[in-house]
């Protein structure tokens, strides 16, 4: 599409929603968790910067490659089953 | 923190908030639209003017990633400089007061126009001479009489105000510069 890299927050909160089986909409802003401008200046999509960022958003750690690769997991095993849990 | 809400934005919160060119589409929809915008709508038409086809044309992928993007990120990050109004509960927004701020900081359309100040600066110059001359009987200016000097530049007058109106309302205005990458 257009940019690849102006959308790395899109594909966190992408897979942050798919993970928690919940709308992108329910989901608090990704700009409280992280300096999002920063985010995507960081994540270049160039493979040969050793970067990763990783913060917490909405429950789940989120660790974001250089290379644009999102992984996300629970943050606190299983605890935080409560529907639209805080940060 | 509410003291920080009344003062005019920092050259770097501007810079900061026109440096992503969505947030810049954000200010100028919002801004030719005016009002209360839904945010699906504003979705819409950025995705639209990005991927340079009609509304209608766009794909429901193509319309969602600007939304994910306008909603997770910009949105917050504008309400939260008080630059726009976000009604999380009814999905609109709104340019704030201190949207004005900006406008400072970004190109006026009115440019490389017919310099009217001049012009009407010279017609002063000329109309005030040309009735003293006639006033005072320089050999010369004496053969008019005074009341058609008046008439002819208050006419003059009246064409330069006719002239620049008309050309104010026919004034075409060109995609601003900080959106002319998507302008075909």
């Amino acid at each position: 599409m257009s940019s690849a890299h102006e959308e790395i927050c899109v594909t966190v909160s992408e897979t942050v929603s798919e993970a928690r089986d919940e709308p992108v909409d329910a989901l608090p802003p990704l700009s409280d968790a992280i300096d999002t401008d920063g985010l995507d200046a960081i994540v270049t999509g160039d493979s040969s910067h050793d970067v990763t960022v990783a913060f917490s958003y909405a429950g789940m750690a989120v660790f974001v490659y250089a290379d644009s690769t999102v992984y996300v997991r629970p943050e606190r095993p299983r605890e935080d089953s409560v529907p639209g849990a805080h940060v | 923190m509410s003291s920080a809400d009344t003062e005019p934005l920092t050259p770097d919160g501007v810079f900061e908030l026109l440096s992503n060119h969505r947030r810049r589409m954000v200010l100028y929809y919002l801004r030719t639209k005016g009002g209360s915008v839904d945010v699906q709508e504003l979705a819409t038409e950025i995705a639209a003017m990005e991927n340079d086809v009609s509304a209608d044309e766009l794909t429901s992928q193509q319309r969602k990633r600007v939304y994910v993007s306008l909603y997770q990120t910009h949105l917050p990050k504008m309400a939260e400089m008080n630059t726009i109004e976000y009604d999380k509960d009814s999905g609109t927004v709104r340019l704030a007061d201190r949207a004005d701020d900006i406008d400072e900081y970004l190109t006026t359309d009115d440019q490389p126009t017919y310099p009217w100040r001049f012009h009407y600066f010279l017609l002063t110059v000329g109309g005030a001479t040309a009735l003293s001359l006639t006033v005072l009987s320089v050999p010369g200016f004496g053969a008019v009489p005074l009341p058609v000097v008046g008439a002819a530049v208050l006419l003059v007058f009246t064409l330069s105000v006719a002239w620049q109106y008309w050309q104010a309302q026919n004034r075409t205005e060109p995609v601003p510069v900080e959106l002319r990458q998507y302008d075909q």
